[in-house]
């Protein structure tokens, strides 16, 4: 089957010169917009491809599980706090459902529109990031950083946001000069730029892990669109000497007793404090051993591991179902990595395959992060595991952000059977 | 297609990002199998350490008993009472209905002030004591409220224990008592504690990482404590009754600045039988000073210092004397020196004395206490009874430095007796390399040498059986928690000091001590018994001028001894100092009580039956006649009738009352009134002139102690003078002899 493709020429400029593309979506859009919601969507269902139902499988299965763990881990902290044993669970299971509908609606919507929002959506994004560093504006939400902006009964991280429009950024910055990749100018400089700036504005909260994460998802997505080597050798060495100033500035201490207890969280005067997080996180894990003390078994959630629904939903999925429930949790995320990398391979232009590695990447990013962290692979720091943990927003966010990869799927250049 | 992504790129994605991202996942794999697998064992004795918190269970503390297994310290069960202050219904919810009731409800129960209990129940945690150690019956009566109004996930009732001394006074010191987490902090409670303690068992269960609350339905483990071993002392409650009884007496007589003390000890295996230090304090409240003289003198203290004061005489009030305070013992100590002097053959029963009231040594002039002209010329056997101190000085002379020491050591005064008590003494001596003329002249009546009452009923006891210096003890046997018993105190003989012969020999002289006198204070009717008595100025830093500790020491029987009797006065005030007018009375009268109680049949002289007592029949409802008949089979004469009736209608005294052999019953008819006297006073009359001025006024009398006709006195009377009693009333007399050593 061929498809047409939308045109990069929706936005004037660069690359009109390279061949006329056929009309594209983007060109009848006018004329839908007359058009009810309704009719317009089951117009584009109509005129989509197919969605790749191995990554809808992969995705609803990682979330069944994710809830069925969070109300596992949540309910001595739900009862704690005197409400009902389910109330984490459902308040999570009503941005899942809200979160699988945009999903779907998502993956109806025509990824090439993002390209066209791309600058508005950066702005708009680095406004936030602005924005959430003034207080009365931006909540700590009871923690050391402001993160957060509450409105009403939902909050959210700007650098959530911020994360997306990057890598719709960088998606876009590849299409547009995949040629010239190699070059400073063009294959670092305007990626440095944008990683640069957000960087320094996430430190301000601060977020260091928020941070690494979309400096990660930069790196890959550059090193995929064909940024030299030497360059990450640079910006690698460029990094060194960043720490070396951090160390200067005087965080020396915060970081050495990162260090300490990521070296051995268990030693006597770390235990108790900074070190507790890691190693109640290794206990529940390794006290689970190969099978785990079954579901609902676990010890440690009783306010050994901090947030056991949160971001060490994981050492709780290993001392309930031990190692092989660990193992089904690493198995679905390669799942993932394979089926969304597959998607991209098979996206049509540059801009869907840019796109679909950056969502891709981000996930398994955080996945691996996230995981690193609960076994004291890498040094402690907050990553939440994307489908797991407690956190409406961020749940939709990813789930609103699979629809798009969704719809890249549907204009996948090969049939699927 | 030019749009289409580059070749580069998908190479990129294929084999380096994809490749990484499953690297990653491995390395990840890795870890976790390093952890849950490799590693498990460490990480489950993490888990264990962590979320497994055993509470204890207090083990019962075993029982004290008596050698007659009657009970002198047992513990029991009590309650804490345990408020969760959060669980409490919060005033949105009842508007404070449930915490006012609680708070009323708990405060009525346990007598406790509502604004305190209110003040916990607006605490916001879950453990609050309310109210500790509460007996059975507040605890029932507690539950009943809690069920009653559905309360019991507010206030939980706790498990604990209580130390209960049914005696609460007796042998205190000796006895001790416990801590409020019932462990031992004095006398036999602290010795035994390991024995009487237990060990605890324990519940293990799952508790959370917040407030060590228990994981909700989880299993959990019990261990159940061991409780703790029992006791069963030499101590019989009787004898130590009676042996506190007549210190009480003695206390009451010569009001002693600092108290008395006395040991009864069985000679022959160290059981000491009782063990008294009065005045005495309540086990059950040992933090309470008693003595109400010390409470005045404190009150007097400038404010300050009263706190100070007050804590020190409570330290002071529970001291054991009997094997803690260490002082001269004076002629008492006689007795082992002349032990000596037979053993080593310096002396014999025949060497002669002669006492002109003093004896030189080189600058010194020592005094007898009989003072001049002296005791003149006596025997050795003389010499003791007289306790005469020049004798004795010549007595040491011939021993010498070293004899003597080698006694004062072989009778065990240079170590502890080992007594199974804290806190014992340590005696302190001159020895065999310090002794000079002076001080071994000293050291031979008694002085200088300082030893603790143990110690010396220790070495009195190896004088008088045969020579065998025994470590005296207070635990018999020890009980396991099911009255089995897996310990039992042997007796220890630790050296023979003097020969079986020279111990007979000692025995039939310290019984001449107590018979060489007429109407010895130390006589004890219808048996043989031997003693020493002892006075010493007190001369240590601190000590008043002219106090004197007095004390006696007797042997019962004394052709077999069985039972040693020390009495330790300290500083009596009466005037009287001499131990046998002021101690050797209070050793007669315990053993007077004791050896018909341990079952040594009397064996009255004449003399003794001719004062002997008897007791009086039942003569109400009997015709004259009859009741005439039946006074004269008892022995007793013809009774005074008062009324013209032919029946008895009341008797005086009552039946069953002791009554002298030549006393006199009234007897009252159908028609006659009671005739009533007045009890005149008595006391410091010598006995004879008291009987017959109490006969006069038809009171029936009864002297115990000395008879002498020159040197006794009467000292008590049972009826205060000026009590309205009626005639033929029984008035019971203490007669003591004026005495010297």
């Amino acid at each position: 089957m061929t498809r047409q493709f939308p045109s990069q020429g929706v936005r004037p400029g660069q690359n009109t010169r390279r061949a006329p593309a056929p009309k594209g979506k983007a060109g009848r859009a006018p004329k839908k917009k007359s058009g009810g919601l309704f009719r317009r969507l089951s117009t584009a269902m109509a005129e989509s491809g197919k969605l790749d139902s191995a990554l809808v499988i992969i995705i609803l299965t990682l979330l069944t599980y994710g809830l069925i763990m969070i109300f596992s881990a949540s309910y001595p902290t739900a009862l704690d706090e005197g409400k009902s044993s389910l109330s984490y669970t459902l308040k999570q299971g009503g941005f899942a459902l809200v979160g699988v509908a945009a999903m779907f609606l998502a993956s109806l919507v025509d990824y090439h529109v993002y390209r066209r929002l791309v600058f508005p959506l950066y702005i708009a994004s680095t406004i936030l990031l602005i924005l959430v560093l003034i207080p009365g504006i931006g909540s700590k939400m009871g923690t050391f950083a402001r993160r957060w902006i509450v409105l009403g009964p939902v909050n959210f991280q700007p650098s959530e946001v911020m994360k997306f429009a990057i890598i719709v950024m960088f998606a876009h910055l590849v299409s547009v000069h995949y040629k010239r990749m190699n070059t400073f100018r063009y294959g670092v400089l305007p990626f440095a730029l944008c990683l640069g700036s957000t960087a320094v504005l996430m430190m301000k909260e601060p977020h260091t892990s928020g941070t690494v994460l979309i400096v990660g998802i930069g790196f890959i997505m550059m090193f995929v669109g064909g940024t030299k080597l030497r360059w990450f050798a640079a910006v690698g060495g460029a990094g060194v000497l960043g720490i070396a100033g951090i160390i200067m500035m005087g965080k020396l201490d915060y970081i050495l007793s990162r260090l300490g207890s990521w070296l051995d969280p268990f030693a006597e005067e770390l235990y108790l404090n900074d070190g507790w997080q890691t190693a109640q996180s290794l206990i529940a894990i390794g006290s689970g051993g190969i099978m785990g003390r079954g579901i609902g078994n676990s010890h440690q959630k009783y306010y050994y591991v901090s947030e056991p629904h949160n971001d060490f939903i994981f050492s709780i999925i290993c001392e309930e179902l031990g190692l092989v429930g660990a193992l089904i949790v690493i198995l679905l995320f390669i799942l993932f990595a394979l089926r969304g990398f597959s998607i991209a391979a098979k996206a049509p232009d540059k801009f869907g395959y840019m796109l679909a590695v950056g969502l891709t990447a981000q996930i398994c990013l955080q996945a691996v992060l996230n995981i690193a962290v609960v076994t004291n692979t890498i040094p402690n720091t907050g990553i939440s595991l994307p489908f797991f943990s407690y956190g409406g927003t961020a749940l939709l966010m990813q789930l609103g952000q699979m629809g798009i990869l969704l719809n890249i799927s549907r204009h996948s250049t090969v049939d699927k059977t | 297609m030019s749009n289409i992504p580059t070749l580069s790129m998908k190479r990129r994605l294929k084999y380096v990002v994809v490749v990484a991202v499953v690297l990653a996942f491995c390395v990840l794999v890795g870890s976790l199998v390093n952890i849950s697998v490799l590693n498990y064992d460490v990480y489950t004795g993490y888990a264990n350490r962590n979320q497994l918190r055993p509470t204890t269970i207090a083990p019962t503390r075993g029982t004290i008993y008596d050698r007659n297994m009657g009970i002198l310290a047992q513990s029991a069960t009590v309650w804490d009472v345990i408020m969760s202050p959060v669980s409490i219904n919060s005033e949105e919810k009842d508007g404070g209905k449930q915490k006012q009731l609680l708070v009323q409800g708990l405060s009525d129960l346990l007598e406790l002030d509502p604004e305190a209990v209110m003040e916990k129940a607006n605490k916001k945690n879950q453990y609050q004591i309310i109210k500790s150690k509460i007996e059975k019956e507040d605890a029932d009566r507690v539950r009943e409220f809690l069920n009653e109004n559905k309360l019991n996930g507010i206030i939980s009732l706790v498990e604990s224990t209580k130390r209960y001394y049914p005696n609460s006074t007796m042998a205190a010191s000796t006895i001790g008592f416990v801590g409020s987490d019932s462990q031992g902090l004095y006398g036999l409670e602290l010795k035994y504690d390991k024995e009487l303690s237990g060990t605890p068992g324990y519940v293990v269960s799952l508790k959370d990482g917040h407030s060590g609350n228990d994981m909700p339905d989880k299993s959990e483990t019990r261990y159940d404590p061991v409780n703790g071993n029992s006791l069963v002392l030499t101590l019989d409650e009787t004898i130590q009754h009676f042996l506190e009884k007549a210190l009480n007496r003695a206390i009451i007589q010569h009001k002693p600045d600092k108290g008395v003390c006395g040991i009864v000890m069985n000679v022959n295996t160290g059981e000491v039988l009782a063990m008294a230090n009065l005045p005495s304090f309540d086990l059950n409240q040992p933090y309470t000073l008693y003595d109400e003289a010390e409470k005045a003198r404190i009150a007097e203290l400038p404010e300050e210092e009263q706190k100070e004061a007050t804590s020190a005489a409570i330290l002071n009030q529970r001291i054991n004397k009997s094997i803690s305070y260490t002082y001269q013992p004076g002629s008492t100590f006689k007795t082992m020196v002349a032990s000596a002097a037979l053993e080593e053959g310096v002396c014999n029963e025949n060497s002669s004395f002669f006492c002109p009231g003093y004896v030189q040594v080189e600058d010194r002039k020592m005094k007898c206490h009989i003072g001049i002209p002296g005791h003149g010329t006596q025997n050795f056997r003389m010499a003791l009874v007289n306790s005469c101190n020049p004798a004795f000085v010549d007595i040491g002379k011939r021993l010498g430095p070293d004899l003597f020491f080698k006694y004062f050591q072989a009778f065990g005064l240079t170590q502890r007796t080992g007594i199974d008590l804290p806190g014992e003494g340590d005696s302190s001596y001159y020895n065999a390399s310090q002794l000079g003329t002076v001080s071994l002249a000293s050291s031979s009546f008694g002085q200088s040498n300082a030893i603790t009452p143990i110690q010396l009923v220790t070495a009195v006891s190896a004088v008088v059986n045969g020579g065998y210096v025994v470590t005296p003890h207070l635990v018999k046997d020890i009980l396991d928690e099911n009255g089995n018993v897996i310990y039992s105190t042997p007796t220890e003989v630790k050296r023979q000091a003097i020969s079986e012969e020279t111990s007979a020999l000692m025995r039939d002289m310290m019984e001449s001590v107590v018979t060489e006198k007429t109407g010895s204070n130390a006589y004890v009717k219808g048996y043989r018994t031997g003693g020493k008595s002892g006075t010493s100025q007190k001369q240590n830093p601190g000590d008043k001028e002219g106090v004197y500790i007095s004390s006696y020491i007797g042997v019962a029987p004394i052709d077999d001894p069985e039972i040693a009797v020390y009495v330790m006065i300290d500083e009596s005030t009466s005037g009287d100092i001499y131990g046998s007018v002021v101690a050797a009375p209070v050793v007669t009268s315990v053993m007077s009580d004791v050896l018909p109680y341990l079952g040594f049949t009397p064996k009255y002289t004449a003399e003794d039956l001719e004062t002997m007592n008897t007791t009086t029949p039942l003569l109400t409802g009997r015709g004259v006649l009859e009741a005439e008949s039946k006074l004269s089979a008892v022995g007793l004469g013809k009774p005074k009738i008062i009324g013209d009736g032919a029946t008895v209608v009341k008797q005086v005294p009552s039946v069953g009352s002791p009554i002298p052999k030549d006393g006199m019953v009234i007897l009252y008819t159908e028609d006659a009134e009671e005739e009533m006297v007045t009890i005149p006073d008595v006391i410091g009359l010598k006995p004879a002139l008291a009987q017959s001025r109490l006969e006069k006024l038809n009171l029936n009398v009864v002297i115990n102690g000395s008879d002498d006709p020159v040197y006794a006195k009467i000292t008590e009377q049972n009826i205060a003078k000026d009590t309205q009693v009626p005639i033929g009333t029984v008035i019971e007399l203490t007669s003591v002899r004026s005495d010297t050593d």
